[in-house]
């Protein structure tokens, strides 16, 4: 259908054409770092919206990636794209970690026990003074390079952000359309019923911690070379809970929420920099108000929209009920 | 002044009477008031306990005020050793939830036990193993823990 192509390419177009409207490097930075965060909570939506898993530790992962990149890059001069898949495979393997201890637990408990795993994360980076640089984080971090052309901060960057976010993109789209995509959220709906229907919850939930982990380490590994200095003031609760916002808000169990999301979140405090003291209230009030009147977040309110404008009654696009038959015939 | 040869400041001493004081009175409230019972009907099942008569709304609210209280009150006897700041409160809120946690929720024995296990333990940790790690080794005691227990002590379901 027409317009589900045209959904799935314009988004991809306004991103490509963007910086013809920001021509400001600050701009273009804001610009990569939302697109960083959205390919975050992407990530994070797997496991939350899709697989029902209240995984509170979305910034632990995304500083597994960052960390990795900084680490690597700065003390073993090493490029950044096998860092960033170091990043990757190691943001997998905890994980699987994580994850295990995690099958057994439901609801509040499963919150807390990944709320643990972050501040364990958190204390980690702050403590090991030696591999990570303690309270003083890891500094001067290069920006990546591919035979030589440098992904430069500000546009050639920008665009390096928007082929990830893209890749992001299409590969959880595949995911989710997949058998596996099914099982997760059969896993979400009701795992004692999706075990019955021949789902391994156990599995599914662990590819489901394994895939997130993926992409919020990939969002952290591009973060690092973007801000330059990573240090452990940045990677606490509050950061995870600023990308579980960003979920919520935007909408979870859909691919654009965690684009709404982020960008919203990503774009208001610029906006409301008038306010200067008072941006966080608003900020708040806001996000309070826009979830008061949906759950499924703003992507729950603007699919309805269509509707308002048609002129249709409201059971119209409802399947019709098959034309009962007269048992007496005629 | 000092008790069975440990030292005991009078504040510490309050903070124990008030911490027992506050766990009876929310005991018997829960468990002998009509009151308590709704609540109590209201957290095993929202939509049976509103046809049962329980008002949904305001059990909830309640609910919300009555944990804001406790909270005001374990924050002033806290706020003479922390320094008060406008985000001292996420530190004290995730212990909290571990505190829970350990104990079990829907317990409030298990609340109390909770604290205290968990207060206990990050003074030991702090003084005999590092300082720097103390939360992490409290963190990751919590996951295992978990992982035996996967609902804490005394809790339930």
């Amino acid at each position: 259908m027409l317009s589900k192509r045209l959904s799935a390419y314009l988004p991809l177009a306004v991103a490509l054409l963007l910086p013809l409207a920001l021509r400001d490097d600050y701009l273009l930075h804001v610009a990569s770092l939302i697109g960083i965060y959205i390919i975050v909570v992407s990530g994070l939506n797997v496991i939350i919206g899709y697989t029902g898993q209240f995984m509170l530790a979305p910034a632990a992962f995304f500083g597994i990636g960052a960390y990795t990149v900084g680490v690597l890059t700065t003390r073993l001069e090493s490029p950044f794209w096998p860092a960033m898949l170091a990043g990757i495979v190691l943001a997998v393997i905890v994980s699987v970690v994580i994850g295990l201890p995690s099958l057994r637990v439901r609801g509040p408990y499963l919150a807390f026990l990944t709320m643990a795993f972050g501040e364990i994360f958190y204390a980690v980076i702050n403590n090991w003074f030696d591999l990570t640089g303690g309270a003083i984080g890891i500094r001067l971090i290069p920006v990546p390079q591919i035979f030589g052309y440098e992904f430069s901060l500000g546009l050639r960057f920008y665009y390096l952000v928007v082929f990830f976010l893209a890749l992001s993109v299409l590969l959880i789209w595949r995911v989710l359309k997949s058998p596996l995509g099914l099982a997760f959220r059969m896993t979400k709906e009701g795992e004692e019923a999706a075990e019955t229907l021949g789902v391994n919850t156990t599995t599914t939930k662990l590819l489901a911690f394994a895939i997130s982990a993926v992409f919020m380490a990939a969002g952290g590994a591009l973060y690092a070379p973007l801000i330059g200095l990573i240090s452990p003031p940045t990677f606490t609760l509050n950061f995870s809970f600023l990308f579980i916002f960003m979920l919520i808000l935007g909408g979870q169990a859909s691919l654009v929420g965690p684009i709404i999301g982020a960008i919203v979140i990503g774009v208001l405090p610029e906006l409301l920099r008038e306010a200067l003291q008072y941006y966080l209230l608003i900020n708040g009030l806001i996000m309070i108000g826009i979830l008061l009147f949906t759950p499924n977040g703003l992507w729950g309110i603007l699919q309805h929209v269509p509707r308002w404008f048609s002129s249709e009654p409201a059971g119209a696009s409802l399947p019709k009920a098959p034309a009962a038959e007269n048992p007496k015939g005629k | 002044m000092s008790v069975f040869g440990i030292g005991l400041s009078l504040r510490s001493l309050a903070v124990m009477v008030v911490g027992i004081g506050l766990m009876v009175v929310f005991h018997l409230f829960l468990s002998r008031s009509f009151l308590g019972l709704q609540l109590r009907a209201l957290a095993q099942d929202e939509d049976i306990s509103a046809l049962m008569g329980v008002n949904v709304s305001r059990g909830m609210i309640l609910v919300v005020g009555l944990s804001a209280v406790l909270a005001g009150v374990a924050a002033a006897f806290l706020a003479p050793i922390l320094y008060v700041s406008y985000y001292g409160g996420v530190s004290m809120m995730l212990k909290g939830f571990i505190a829970a946690t350990i104990g079990g929720l829907g317990s409030i024995a298990g609340a109390m036990v909770g604290g205290l296990l968990l207060g206990v333990a990050e003074s030991a940790v702090g003084v005999y193993l590092s300082s720097g790690w103390r939360d992490a080794v409290i963190y990751a005691s919590l996951i295992a823990l978990l992982a035996y227990l996967p609902n804490g002590i005394f809790g339930r379901k």
